[in-house]
């Protein structure tokens, strides 16, 4: 169970870094259309650079974890939050997927609708912008919490 | 129908513990403590290398409830 732990809050901290430096990116990034000259700059701020650095402190740690820990619960970092140490986690892995699988067609059902009415009710291009940006991050975070709650109870129940 | 288990008295008997069974069989000392409780069914190639590592017959140690 730890490794499932360690696995996806390393994922959901990359995950909310990449959509924070996404987000600000494209706050800090100017479209000139009104010219003949197309003009886009787009602005590459700290946070990628935060970004890119845990990405590889995480790589290591992974890789670390691996090493000392892998053998003794079956953690591989390739195989990741699907690493299994016996036919019992592979069948916990299985259903914590299922239940992911359920969850994350309703949540992007509903986000889907949420761009939808935000599309509608707000006339800012900054939010229109941004909207989509926080959106696919809650759903991906989410996606890792309920693979990640899933697993934890079926290890508790299997 | 549903699948019985007497791993627990069968490995209580051959002097094993948990971690023991789990450790010859390859598999987690959860994985066996689960299987006792009757929480989790093996699969029957589990099933073949725990009655091999108790030395008893299959049926012995698994059996159907019908």
């Amino acid at each position: 169970m730890t490794k499932i732990i360690f696995e996806q809050v390393v994922n959901m901290i990359l995950a909310t870094l990449l959509a924070c430096a996404t987000a600000t990116t494209v706050l800090h990034s100017t479209i000139d259309t009104s010219n003949t000259n197309y003009f886009v700059e787009i602005k590459f701020n700290r946070l990628w650079l935060l970004f890119i650095l845990m990405s590889i402190i995480f790589s290591i740690l992974r890789y670390v974890y691996g090493k000392v820990f892998g053998q003794h619960d079956g953690y591989d970092t390739k195989a990741a939050e699907f690493s299994c140490q016996d036919e019992r986690e592979q069948l916990i892995s299985q259903h914590a997927t299922k239940i992911t699988y359920r969850f994350m067609t309703n949540i992007l059902a509903a986000s889907l609708a949420i761009l939808l009415f935000s599309n509608l009710l707000t006339n800012s291009i900054m939010m229109l912008r941004l909207i989509p940006i926080i959106l696919i991050a809650v759903c991906f975070n989410l996606m890792l919490l309920i693979y990640l709650i899933a697993w934890i109870f079926y290890d508790h129940n299997i | 129908m549903e699948i019985v288990n007497h791993v627990q008295h069968y490995r209580k008997q051959a002097n094993l513990t948990q971690e023991k069974l789990a450790q010859l069989a390859h598999v987690s000392r959860k994985t066996i403590n689960s299987l006792e409780r009757g929480h989790y069914t093996p699969s029957l190639l589990l099933a073949l290398q725990i009655s091999k590592i108790l030395n008893l017959d299959i049926n012995v140690i698994f059996s159907i409830k019908e």
